[in-house]
C-alpha cells in the first residue's frame, strides 16, 4: 500500500536562529538530514531538541535561516501547508473522536473518497496492529494502543516526513522496549525519513542512523551512535552518552617523550598528544584491577576502593588514585573476586585507550 | 482505608440526615402531597394538575416561563461566545480585565438590576431617548417579556463565560496543533476540533442559565410581569393563602422541570469529560491579531461589556441622584439615600446576622458531610450527599413555599408565634439554599489530601478528633474559606425563598428591602442604594474567594450555581 519514493526526503536545516523573546534557544544550527535516513536530536531539557522538531513542523519561526524539506524551502509555510507528520509526546488523540475518525482526520482534509478513506484508515490500524479498534474512544485505550493511533493518524497521509516527540516517554519501562522496536521496524519498512526527539542516549543509540547532540541551543556533536561513544570531541558528548572519568592536567615535555600530570599530580607516560593543557577521558569499562600481565601499552597506578555498587552484571567501584575518584567498571560473574572497601589495589589500562581533549 | 463506625459517627450522620429531612426533604414531600390532594376532600387526585392545564393564564405563563427561559440562554450565549473566544484565543492587552469585567454582572441580584435597566433602556430610558432624538425610533427592549430577557441574560450570562472560558482554557495547544499538522487550519480546525471540545462548558453553563431564569422569582415581578410560572405561583400563595393547591402544582412543575434541565445537561455531558486525555493542558495557542482586527475586536468587546455593566452604571446613578425621569440622567445628585437607608433600617444588620449564621451552618455541615461520604464506610453515606446536592434543583420558591406548608402548622415554644414566620426560619432556608456551594468547596478540597496525610498521623496514635482538627481541617481551610464566602456572598441576594418567609419588616434582609423599596417610585433611591451595598458585599465577597481559590489553582470547570 506505501508507496516508498513518496517517502524518500531530505531535510536541509540552514543557519537557524530562534529566539522566545530575548532568549536565545537555538544558535545558528545547520543540519542536514538524508532521504529515509533514522535521525535523532538527542539532549538533556531544555536544549532546544523538541523547538527545532516544531520548527520543522511549522510551529515555531526561526528568525534567521531556513528550512529545505526535499527541495522546497518551507520556512514561511504554515503547519497545515508542510505535509509532514508529526507524532505528539502525549498523543494529542481527540478525545471527541473516534479512533476511525482520529485516523480519517487527515484523509478528510484531503478530500479523499468515503470508500477510499475507509480502506486506507483500516490498512493503516493494521500496519500498527490495531485492526478492530475502529469504534473505540481513545479515552478507552491504554497508553501503548494511544501511540500506535497517533502513529497510524500520521502515517495514513503519507507525509513527506515523520516527526517523533519523544514518543516513549510516556510509556512504562517494558512497552516502551517494545514500542522502540516497532517504530524502528515500521520506519524500516516504509523507508520514511525520521526524526526522533529524545533526552534518552539508550533509545538515541538503539534506533538512530545518526544523532545530533544537543546542548544550550547548539549541536555539540553530530554522527553515527557508536562514533559518538567512542569518539567524543567534547566533554558534554562524552558525559550524555555514558559514564566517563575525565582528568585534567597538562602534557610536558620529558626527555623527549611527552608525559601527562593531572592536577592531582597522576602521571602518565610515553603519550601521544600535544603539550599544553588538555582533558584525558576514560570510560569506565577500560580499567583492571590487579592485573599481573607486562606489556608496554598497560599504565599502572596505585589506588584504594572507597566505594562499590552492584549493578547486577557489573560491579561499579570508586577507587581513590592520588585524591582523584575514578570509577571503574568490571564484569560480574558468580566467579568473580570481589574486593572490599579500604583495599589497596593497582588499577591498569591501555594507554591506546585514552582519548585527549584540549581545552 | 475507610475509618470505623464509632458512636460519636454514628450519632453525628443521624443528626445530619435528621437536619436534611426535616428542613428540605419534607417541605419538598409536602409540596408535592399538597399538589396531589383534593383540598376538600383530602383525597389523592391529578385535579388540581388538569385544573392548571385547562387555565389559559397558567398554560401561557408556562409557555412565557419557557420562553424566557430559552431566549435568555441564547441571549447570554451571544454575550459570552465573543468575550470567551477572543480572550483564549487572541492575544491582547487586558484579557484578564475583560474576563473579570465580565464577572461582575453575576454580584449583582437580577431584580435590582432590572429597575435600572428600565431607567436605561426602557420606552423612556437614556438609551431610547437619545434613539429618538437622533435616529427618529425606539427599540423595545424593556416591553414585557423582552425586559425579563434582558435582565435575566444581563445577570446570568457569565455562568456561560466562566464555563465556556474554562474548557477553552482546558483545551490542549496539541490538539490543535496535530490537527494543523494534519492540514487543517482555520474555521475548519474551529468547528471540528476547538467547537466540539469546549461544548461540555457550553452546555454546563447553558443548562444553568435555563434553570436559573425559569426560577427567577423577582425580576419578573419588579417590571410588572405576572404571567409567568414563577410570579404566578407566588401571587396565588400570597393572595389566596397557603391553602390554595395551585400555587403547589406551579412549584411542582417549577422543580420537575429544575430536575428535567439537570438531567437532560448530564445526559448531553456524558461520557464527554475531556479532560483526563488531555495530558499537557495550557490552553490554545494565542494568535496575534493584526491592526484591524484588533480593532474589531475592542468594538465588539467594548459594546457587550458596556451592556452588561448598565445595570451597574444605572443603580450608581439612580443611588446618587434625585429624580431620573423622562430625561437622560438624574437631574440632580444627593446622599440623602443613604443616609435615609442607615438611619431607618435594621436590613443590612439582618443580612449580616443571617448570612453568616447560614454560611456557618453551611461549612459545618459541608466539612462533616465530606468527611463522611469520602472517608467513613458508614451505610447511607452517600445520601447524605445526594440529598445536600438536591437542593442546588430545588427552587427557593418552592422551598420557601414548602416552609410555609410544613411548619406554620406548629407554633414556636411559650408563643402564639408561628415557626415559620419566626425570623431563624429564613437563616435555616438560607442555610439549605447555599449548603450544595459549601459541600461543593469541601468536597474539592477534602479530595485533594491524601489520605495517607491522616494514616500518618494515625500510625502516631492521634484520634480521628485530633486528625480531623489538626490534619483536615488545616489542609481544607482555604477550600472552607472559600466556601463559606460563596454562600455568604450569595445568601446576601436571594429573594426567592426569603420573600415568602418574610413576615415582619423589622425580620427582612437587605434583598426583600431593596424589592420592598423598589415598588415604589419614592422608594427607588433608597433601593437602589440598598443594591449598591448589597453589591459591594457580594463584590468584596466574590473577590476574596476567587484569590482563596486561585491560590489553589483549581482548574476545573467552576459550577457557581
Amino acid at each position: 500500500m506505501y508507496d516508498n519514493s513518496n517517502f524518500q526526503t531530505g531535510v536541509n536545516i540552514k543557519d537557524v536562529d530562534v529566539f522566545y523573546g530575548k532568549n536565545h534557544v537555538i544558535k545558528n544550527i545547520n543540519i542536514d538530514i538524508k532521504p529515509g535516513e533514522f535521525f535523532t536530536f538527542l539532549g538533556p531539557s531544555g536544549c532546544g531538541k523538541t523547538t527545532l522538531l516544531r520548527l520543522i513542523a511549522g510551529f515555531e519561526s526561526a528568525s534567521k535561516g531556513k528550512v529545505i524539506i526535499g527541495e522546497n524551502d518551507v520556512t514561511t509555510l504554515p503547519p497545515w501547508k508542510r505535509n509532514i507528520g508529526m507524532v505528539f509526546q502525549n498523543y494529542a488523540l481527540w478525545p471527541h473522536m473516534s479512533v476511525f475518525k482520529n485516523v480519517a482526520f487527515g484523509l478528510e482534509q484531503k478530500k479523499i473518497e468515503k470508500i477510499e478513506i475507509f480502506s486506507l484508515v483500516k490498512n493503516s490500524l493494521e500496519l500498527v496492529g490495531l485492526e478492530g479498534f475502529e469504534n473505540r474512544r481513545p479515552s478507552q485505550l491504554s497508553g501503548g494502543q494511544q501511540q500506535r493511533v497517533a502513529l497510524a493518524r500520521t502515517l495514513v497521509v503519507k507525509p513527506m516526513i515523520l516527526l517523533l516527540d519523544e514518543p516513549l516517554s510516556n510509556l512504562d519501562a517494558k512497552l516502551r522496549i517494545q514500542m522502540r522496536k516497532d517504530i524502528l521496524h515500521l520506519q524500516r519498512k516504509l523507508g520514511i525519513t525520521t526524526i526522533f526527539v529524545t533526552h534518552d542516549q539508550e533509545e538515541a543509540n538503539v534506533m538512530s542512523d545518526r544523532v545530533a547532540v544537543l546542548n544550550n541551543g547548539i549541536v555539540e556533536q553530530l554522527g553515527r551512535p557508536e562514533d559518538l561513544y567512542n569518539n567524543p570531541i567534547n566533554l558534554f558528548t562524552a558525559n550524555f552518552l555514558g559514564t566517563t572519568n575525565t582528568l585534567e592536567g597538562e602534557v610536558v615535555s620529558n626527555n623527549g617523550k611527552l608525559k601527562f600530570i593531572s592536577k592531582e599530580n597522576i602521571e602518565i607516560n610515553n603519550i601521544k598528544f600535544k603539550t599544553g593543557k588538555c582533558k584525558i577521558l576514560l570510560r569506565p569499562q577500560n580499567f583492571y584491577i590487579n592485573n599481573n600481565e607486562i606489556k608496554d601499552e598497560l599504565v599502572k597506578l596505585k589506588g584504594k576502593i572507597v566505594e562499590k555498587e552492584f549493578l547486577g552484571n557489573i560491579l561499579r567501584y570508586t577507587i581513590n588514585v592520588s585524591e582523584k575518584k575514578i570509577l571503574v567498571d568490571l564484569i560480574h560473574e558468580d566467579n568473580s573476586l570481589i574486593y572490599k572497601i579500604e583495599d589497596e589495589i593497582e588499577l591498569s589500562f591501555d594507554i591506546n585507550k585514552l582519548r585527549f581533549l584540549e581545552s | 482505608m475507610k475509618l470505623r463506625n464509632t458512636v460519636s459517627l454514628k450519632l453525628t450522620f443521624f443528626l445530619i440526615a435528621s437536619f436534611l429531612i426535616i428542613f428540605l426533604v419534607i417541605p419538598v414531600v409536602s409540596v408535592f402531597y399538597t399538589a396531589f390532594i383534593d383540598p376538600y376532600s383530602g383525597n389523592f387526585t391529578i385535579v388540581n394538575f388538569l385544573d392548571f392545564f385547562k387555565n389559559r393564564l397558567f398554560i401561557e405563563s408556562f409557555f412565557n416561563s419557557f420562553y424566557v427561559a430559552i431566549m435568555s440562554v441564547i441571549l447570554a450565549s451571544t454575550f459570552a461566545l465573543p468575550l470567551s473566544y477572543f480572550t483564549t484565543r487572541f492575544q491582547f492587552r487586558g484579557s484578564v480585565l475583560i474576563q473579570s469585567l465580565g464577572f461582575i454582572p453575576l454580584i449583582m441580584p437580577p431584580f435590582v438590576g432590572a429597575v435600572a435597566l428600565k431607567l436605561l433602556f426602557g420606552t423612556n430610558g437614556t438609551v431610547n431617548l437619545f434613539l429618538n432624538k437622533w435616529m427618529g425610533f425606539k427599540v423595545p427592549f424593556m416591553e414585557g417579556l423582552n425586559g425579563v430577557i434582558f435582565a435575566e441574560s444581563i445577570h446570568y450570562f457569565p455562568f456561560i463565560l466562566i464555563n465556556l472560558v474554562a474548557s477553552l482554557n482546558n483545551i490542549d495547544k496539541t490538539m490543535e496543533e496535530s490537527a494543523q499538522n494534519l492540514g487543517s487550519s482555520g474555521l475548519n480546525l474551529f468547528r471540528k476540533i476547538v467547537l466540539p471540545l469546549s461544548m461540555p462548558g457550553y452546555v454546563a453553563g447553558a443548562s444553568l442559565v435555563f434553570l436559573k431564569v425559569f426560577d427567577d422569582l423577582g425580576t419578573p415581578l419588579l417590571l410588572d410581569i405576572n404571567n409567568m410560572l414563577a410570579p404566578q405561583a407566588y401571587l396565588r400563595i400570597s393572595a389566596i393563602g397557603i391553602d390554595d393547591p395551585m400555587g403547589y402544582v406551579m412549584a411542582v412543575i417549577l422543580v420537575v422541570t429544575s430536575l428535567s434541565a439537570m438531567w437532560i445537561a448530564k445526559l448531553a455531558l456524558a461520557g464527554k469529560d475531556y479532560s483526563m486525555l488531555q495530558k499537557g493542558g495550557g490552553g490554545l495557542a494565542k494568535r496575534k491579531l493584526n491592526f484591524m482586527e484588533k480593532i474589531m475586536a475592542y468594538g465588539v468587546i467594548i459594546f457587550i461589556l458596556f451592556i452588561v455593566l448598565a445595570p451597574h452604571i444605572g443603580l450608581t446613578l439612580l443611588s446618587f441622584g434625585t429624580i431620573w425621569s423622562f430625561s437622560y440622567f438624574p437631574d440632580a445628585y444627593t446622599l440623602n439615600h443613604y443616609k435615609e437607608i442607615f438611619e431607618t433600617s435594621n436590613f443590612i444588620k439582618n443580612t449580616f446576622l443571617y448570612c453568616s449564621i447560614a454560611a456557618f451552618i453551611d461549612i459545618l455541615l459541608g466539612v462533616l458531610i465530606s468527611y463522611i461520604v469520602i472517608r467513613t464506610s458508614i451505610r447511607g453515606r452517600e445520601f447524605l450527599d445526594y440529598i445536600a446536592m438536591a437542593a442546588l434543583a430545588i427552587p427557593g420558591l418552592a422551598l420557601g413555599i414548602g416552609y410555609l406548608r410544613t411548619f406554620y402548622q406548629y407554633n414556636l415554644p411559650f408563643s402564639n408565634q408561628p415557626l415559620a414566620s419566626w425570623w431563624f426560619i429564613i437563616v435555616i432556608a438560607l442555610t439549605i439554599r447555599r449548603l450544595p456551594y459549601a459541600l461543593r468547596a469541601c468536597n474539592a478540597a477534602l479530595t485533594q489530601i491524601s489520605i495517607y496525610l491522616e494514616e500518618s498521623a494515625e500510625v502516631f496514635g492521634a484520634s480521628r478528633y485530633i486528625i480531623l482538627k489538626k490534619i483536615v481541617i488545616p489542609l481544607m481551610i482555604a477550600g472552607i474559606l472559600a466556601g463559606f464566602i460563596t454562600s455568604f456572598a450569595t445568601a446576601a441576594v436571594e429573594l426567592s425563598a426569603t420573600i415568602m418567609l418574610v413576615s415582619n419588616e423589622i425580620d427582612a434582609p437587605l434583598s426583600y428591602a431593596i424589592y420592598a423599596y423598589m415598588q415604589t417610585a419614592a422608594g427607588r433611591g433608597p433601593g437602589a442604594a440598598l443594591g449598591v451595598i448589597a453589591v459591594v458585599i457580594v463584590g468584596v465577597g466574590t473577590y476574596f474567594s476567587q484569590r482563596i481559590i486561585e491560590r489553589k489553582q483549581s482548574e476545573k470547570l467552576i459550577n457557581l450555581n
